[in-house]
């Protein structure tokens, strides 16, 4: 084994033993807490260009198995744990998590006290990281002269528009980093998809006559987006269900005027206790976010609160009051996960199918 | 005779999820909201809107009790004046709330016991079940389930209150 | 209105029944008291702790039907509590609910249907059905040709064995219609009422439990899953298991969390309940076999490995709060109750065989293992590996057996070899090592053993690096990798042959030292305070000495028969009374069952093996001023004293004389050794059955005459002297006291009514009040709680389980449990005791 080390903006050195690609790589780091799904989360493409740390001790042990992508390809920076499984032994297994990310160049270091490092930044907070094959200054100056990219979406998201056609209703996907859970969920309904890139215009929408539109989840900071995915919500959530996924409910509550606020450090994981608000009833959900809605800002939108965390108090869900309109900050397609919160796919594709085939006269309008 | 369930508990929750966001959206909120339920169920499903409005709005809106035995159209008119709902009804935002929609006589009797109490602003309708076969020119606003039926069947709501468990049952 | 609570003990020990549900007991109160509730607590077992406590009201008497008839109404009861008291509590408050109707006490958390459920498989099978989920198919037949067209529509392999059999169990598993007509008819013969029933088999099936809890308003969460290593067809008690579940992905233990949750809403439960499954891990099938809503070795083991609240978390479900109406005392974080557990660790469970014991007094025991439990204890092994937990229970559980020793690996012939790893033993681990060593391949013995091949190449680690280790002494490297997977100082010392000073004192100047984490529910998400820890060695340690005054107590480990129970008890009672006298106390075992993991005992608490090198890294960290170790850890004891560490010994005679083949009784005379003087206590007849204490036998002429032998220790102690005559013949010295076993102080306790263990301890630790002195030098005057009493030794179905006749067990020596009663008749006189 080659030894390795995972540095970190704030100085802090982690020896440890290399797998995946032999490459030099730099990212923000984030923890997940999940004891199963490796596979699920490391090609979620909410953790695009970072490294993404496990709790789990161990990781790999059941392979990869292509039903269990939730991209096409992983685009994750770095894979940080205390084990990787030298060999898969599941059925399904195609090959080992090791050489899927050498496959796709991605390297990893094992052999860390993941929960040290946990422990660190939860109080550090998100920070810069790099795994590196010597931790010198000249590794520590490299990693601080790097930006962090700011175009996360453009470059998660599709650049062309696709179908994935259905014999159901009319749904498009925004694609603001997809994941193929919320296509697996809405293809239950038989959905007629369409899905469209990040930067679509409300023209592309309006043409395509859509039944709804599900705004997905995706990575990086929700400020950074343009103005015309914002003024496009604030349009068509009037006329169209809309259901928003993880930064899709951000935008969706940035639209219609909440302010959100930067976590210390990100959350991921899938054991916080969530309450719908309307029910009372508490669901368990994959999770995965840095910024949260400030409860505050609310006031003055028309916006309500549906979902609340329960061990933080966060806002997890909020709905438009006029509208059938609405979203949540957590991933109701599980995948991996617990699958109670799906139920909002089935809540969503209700309502998108009894307003089918209503009027049209809005669409004149543009 | 068979017994089928076509709506299972979960169901029938959500359905009454969707009905209580819309009565939101349609109302744009909930000020001058009351609920009527129309007995027997009804009631329990109005009450349990009005549980859902609070957990979600934390108002308490007002839940009412109607019994239209006096209404009915097949029956001798008895005496209709016995007060049926002390509140006063004039100006606020009605929704009455039924297990079944069916022919429509049942709806049309519940209003004229309503506007023996006033005279509200708006009267919507909510029901948990649409099932066809209307008599009368009566539609509902808010609908969990449109179940297209034979006049020869019957449909059963379960309340858990009341029968145990929440669903919907074919009686055919 | 204040409930009144019964609640029903698990009575005696036995297979499947050590202390797990008196440790989930003695929580509950706690978590029940700070409810306003008034506790009633009915067991006969001589070794339960909890109904020691003072905060409630102990009912000693048999767990008859009628008895707890008499006590529900003479108290007015008004909830019965069973989940606490395993199946026997479960059974009884069936029979509770049948006599007496709707006027029956509810039975808190516990649907009907659940209560049944849990007795009867096909009202399991019913509701499985009614949600459609899939249980094993089953059906019956009185002939020959029923049975085969049972399984035509079953398919072969079937599972076939008598209704109502006479004599043993009886089950014959058969792949093909070459055999199935000689085991129908071979049950039929067998079956009272000439019936046999005829199951799928899912042998080779990968068993999954999931623990989850449930609240008034059907709001559910998932504490954990365990993976049983070994397949269906191994007892679930004798198998290697795993927390959290290893080899399974994400969507099918999803599938199973989904199905757990339906079973909860359907049996409406409120509290607890566990659901086990077999999963076919060729297809992701599965079928569900068992619906538990009760404490047990399971939920043990999810406790003790997750550090979720719980018992105090089950405790207020059953009374009907809803999760989020749950407040836990301050040191969780808010809402901890509402958080699913996550694990940063891995905690493997290891059976304990008595197959050692058996053959010590010449008694041959078949050590293979099947559907029938043979296992009577349980060690656990924490770590941040598979290998390092492995590593850790194998030491926990056979420091000292033969069976495990590496020299009779070697020796294996390959026939042998084969046959073992068919048909699995108690060693299996090491024979699965010995086969990977001698180049058999994982997918070999996957196909062979039915076990996941994931658990071979974590054997295949271990085996690896055992190995290097053993060729490459004194090398820095392997040195890290041995200690990072587990491999403990000792085991270093014996594979380079080396003293274990050496190897510490080697380990010490490489720095290479263990690091202790805390067992967090949240993975390290939260910043919770914790009081519980294990070791590895990694870089961040998380604990740090708790106090200079401290007293560290070591637990007895895994049951092995005998006194399991009792040796539990007796430290769970040291541990106690060091923790109320003041003195900040630390617990340190392995027994996942054992009353040592009650949280409210200690202040700080390590699971770890309790080898020398385990418990000298607790040493070095804590310092502690006292430590109190039971006798039976002898080598512990003796390594200790060599290095000058002084250590308390609750004493244990290792060798009690034999009971057994001795026709007449013994009586027995219990004294108090205060470091001075030696107190008669009370007067016992013993037997291979029973021994019996009465207090009207100590006449006060008697009291006088009794012998006071001067010991040379100064250090206070609960001893016995064993004659066969009264009045004694000769001079009685020190050399013919013996210290007092384990069930005895326990069976002196709950009779007197005094803790004598408490009693000692303070002696011990010179912290005895006045009226503690008072009470030994005129305990003659005193009157006892209950005047007289007997223990009785259960006979378990050694038969079954061992395979072994019950007239050969000396119950002094091998007994597993014990049932105590007052004894209610006229006044002994001594002539009777002798007579």
């Amino acid at each position: 084994m080659t030894q390795r080390y995972l540095i970190l903006q704030d100085q802090s050195v982690y020896p440890g033993e290399a797998f995946g690609a032999p490459a030099t790589t730099f990212g923000e780091i984030v923890f997940n807490t999940a004891m199963s799904g490796y596979q699920e989360i490391i090609t979620n493409p909410i953790y695009h260009n970072q490294i993404l740390m496990f709790t789990t001790p161990t990781i790999g042990a059941a392979g990869i198995n292509h039903q269990a992508d939730e991209a096409i390809v992983p685009t994750i920076k770095g894979v940080v744990t205390r084990e990787i499984a030298d060999v898969s032994t599941n059925r399904l297994q195609r090959m080992s998590l090791d050489a899927f990310l050498k496959r796709h160049n991605i390297p990893g270091i094992a052999r860390i006290d993941t929960r040290a490092l946990a422990r660190h930044l939860r109080q550090t907070g998100t920070q810069k990281a790099s795994i590196v094959d010597v931790p010198d200054d000249h590794a520590f100056d490299q990693l601080k002269a790097m930006v962090l990219p700011t175009n996360q979406v453009a470059q998660a998201s599709t650049p062309k528009a696709y179908a994935n056609p259905g014999r159901g209703a009319n749904v498009i996907i925004i694609d603001l980093g997809l994941k193929n859970g919320i296509l697996r969920n809405l293809r239950d309904y038989d959905a007629n998809i369409t899905v469209l890139p990040h930067d679509t215009t409300l023209e592309q929408v309006v043409n395509l006559d859509p039944d709804g539109i599900v705004l997905s989840s995706g990575p990086g900071d929700p400020h950074i987006l343009n103005e015309q995915l914002l003024r496009l919500i604030r349009t068509v959530q009037s006329e169209i269900p809309l259901l928003g996924i993880g930064l899709g409910y951000e935008l969706f509550a940035l639209a219609n005027g909440a302010e959100l606020e930067e976590l210390t450090f990100e959350r991921h994981g899938m054991n916080h206790p969530i309450r719908e608000q309307i029910t009372g009833n508490i669901i368990f959900a994959n999770q995965g976010n840095g910024y949260v809605i400030n409860r505050a800002s609310l006031k003055e939108t028309a916006l309500m609160v549906t979902h609340v965390d329960l061990m933080d108090h966060s806002v997890q869900g909020v709905r438009h009051r006029d509208y059938p309109a609405f979203g949540v900050q957590f991933f109701p397609d599980a995948a991996p996960g617990p699958i109670e919160a799906t139920d909002i796919f089935a809540e969503y594709m209700e309502i998108v199918s009894a307003r089918r085939g209503g009027s049209r006269q809005w669409l004149n309008e543009y | 005779m068979a017994n089928k369930e076509i709506v299972d508990g979960m169901s029938m929750q959500r359905a009454l999820t969707r009905i209580t966001y819309e009565i939101i959206e349609r109302n744009k909120g909930v000020s001058n909201l009351v609920l009527v339920g129309i007995k027997t169920r009804g009631v329990y499903l109005a009450q349990r809107i009005g549980e859902r409005l609070q957990q979600l709005e934390d108002v308490a809106i007002p839940v009412l009790t109607l019994d239209i035995e006096a209404y009915r159209d097949d029956r001798e008119p008895k005496d209709r004046r016995q007060p049926q709902i002390d509140l006063n009804l004039n100006g606020k935002r009605i929704v009455l709330v039924d297990d079944v929609l069916y022919t429509g006589r049942t709806i049309r009797a519940a209003l004229d016991a309503l506007m023996d109490n006033g005279r509200p602003s708006v009267v919507n309708l909510a029901v948990l079940v649409d099932r066809g076969h209307r008599e009368l020119p009566i539609r509902a606003d808010f609908v969990g389930k449109n179940i297209p039926t034979a006049i020869s069947e019957r449909i059963k709501v379960n309340v858990r209150e009341l029968d145990g468990q929440d669903s919907v049952e074919i009686h055919s | 209105m204040v409930e009144r609570i019964l609640m029903i003990g698990g009575s005696a020990n036995d297979f499947d029944h050590e202390t797990e549900s008196d440790l989930a007991s003695y929580q509950m109160v706690s978590s029940l008291r700070q409810n306003e509730a008034e506790i009633f607590m009915v067991d006969d077992n001589p070794y339960a702790f909890t109904i020691e406590r003072t905060d409630i009201t102990p009912i000693l008497c048999a767990l008859t039907l009628d008895n707890l008839l008499e006590i529900i109404e003479q108290h007015q009861i008004t909830a019965v509590v069973t989940t606490a008291g395993g199946v026997v509590a479960m059974n009884l408050s069936r029979q509770i609910q049948r006599a007496l109707g709707t006027a029956a006490p509810k039975i808190l958390g516990l649907s009907k249907d659940a209560l049944d459920a849990t007795q009867d498989t096909t009202i399991l099978r019913n509701h499985l059905n009614r949600l459609g989920e899939k249980t094993v198919a089953a059906r019956l037949a009185n002939n020959v040709s029923e049975a085969f067209e049972a399984v035509r529509e079953i398919n072969f392999p079937v599972v076939v064995r008598p209704i109502a059999p006479n004599g043993g169990l009886l089950r014959f598993n058969v792949n093909d219609v070459d055999r199935l007509e000689e085991a129908v008819e071979k049950s039929l013969e067998r079956s009272q009422i000439h019936q046999v029933n005829i199951d799928q088999s899912i042998r080779g099936h990968h068993e999954i439990t999931i623990v989850a809890l449930r609240d008034r308003v059907g709001n559910t969460l998932i504490v954990g899953g365990i993976e049983d290593m070994d397949p269906v067809g191994i007892h679930t008690a004798d198998s290697i298991a795993f927390t959290p579940i290893q080899s399974l992905s994400d969507p099918i233990i999803q599938k199973l969390r989904q199905t757990t949750i339906k079973i909860l809403h359907e049996f409406q439960i409120m509290g607890m309940a566990q659901v086990r499954f077999a999963v076919n891990p060729e297809t992701d099938e599965y079928v569900v076999t068992r619906l538990t809503p009760y404490f047990d070795r399971q939920s043990s083991l999810i406790m003790v490995a997750t550090g979720y609240p719980l018992v105090p978390v089950v405790t207020n479900l059953i009374l009907g709060k809803t999760f989020e109406q749950i407040h836990l005392p301050a040191k969780f974080s808010s809402n901890a109750a509402l958080l699913e557990p996550v694990m940063d660790h891995v905690v493997t469970r290891f059976p304990v065989f008595s197959f050692g014991e058996f053959e010590a007094n010449w008694i041959v025991t078949d050590h293979r293992l099947n559907t029938v439990q043979k296992s009577v204890g349980a060690t656990i092994g924490v770590g941040r590996s598979v290998e390092e937990a492995i590593e850790k229970a194998l030491r926990a559980a056979h420091f000292n057996s033969r069976d495990f020793s590496p020299t009779i690996m070697n020796s294996l012939t390959e026939d042998d070899l084969i046959e073992r790893i068919i048909h699995p033993r108690n060693n299996r681990i090491l024979v699965l090592m010995e086969a990977l060593r001698r180049g058999y391949t994982v997918d070999e013995l996957a196909e062979m053993t039915k076990i996941a091949p994931f658990y071979f190449y974590k054997l295949k680690r271990i085996m690896e690096l055992e190995d290097s280790v053993a060729k490459n002494p004194w090398d820095e490297t392997i040195l890290r990798d041995a200690k990072y997977y587990g491999l403990s100082d000792g085991l270093l010392a014996r594979l380079w042959n080396e003293p274990y000073e050496k190897v510490r004192r080697f380990r010490w100047d490489h720095n290479v030292l263990p690091t202790y984490k805390a067992f967090d529910p949240s993975a390290g998400e939260f910043d919770e305070e914790n009081s519980h820890y294990y070791s590895t060695f990694e870089s961040e340690n998380e604990t740090t000495q708790l106090d200079a005054e401290s007293a560290l107590v070591v637990g007895t480990g895994a049951f092995r028969l005998g006194d399991g129970a009792a040796a539990s008890y007796t430290m769970a009672s040291v541990a106690s009374e060091l923790r109320r006298l003041g003195i900040p106390t630390i617990v340190v075992n392995n027994n996942p069952h054992g009353l040592l993991f009650i949280p409210q005992i200690a202040d700080k608490h390590y699971y770890e093996p309790l080898e020398l090198s385990d418990v000298m890294n607790i040493l070095e960290i804590e310092h502690p001023k006292y430590i109190f170790i039971p006798g039976n850890r002898i080598k512990l004891i003796q390594k200790l004293r060599e290095m000058n560490i002084p250590v308390y010994v609750i004493a244990k005679e290792k060798y009690l004389p034999s009971t057994l083949y001795e026709t007449q009784e013994k009586i027995v005379i219990d004294y108090f050794w205060d470091g001075q003087k030696a107190y008669p206590l009370a007067m016992a007849k013993q037997d291979n059955d029973e021994m019996v204490i009465d207090q009207r036998a100590m006449t006060p002429s008697l009291y006088a005459a009794l012998p006071r032998p001067k010991l040379s220790v100064t250090r206070a102690g609960l001893y016995q002297l064993m004659v066969d005559h009264w009045p004694i013949e000769g001079e009685v010295t020190a050399e013919d006291l013996r210290p007092m076993p384990f069930t005895h102080m326990a069976f002196l306790v709950k009779i007197t009514g005094v803790s004598w263990v408490r009693m000692m301890i303070r002696y011990m630790t010179g912290r005895q009040s006045e009226t503690d002195t008072n009470l030994v030098e005129h305990w003659v005057d005193y009157q006892w709680t209950t005047e007289a009493g007997r223990l009785a030794y259960t006979h378990p179905d050694f038969m079954t389980h061992l395979n072994v006749h019950e007239h050969q067990i000396d119950n002094g020596r091998l007994a597993m449990g014990a049932h105590v009663e007052p004894l209610d008749q006229e006044p002994d006189s001594v002539e009777k005791y002798t007579s």
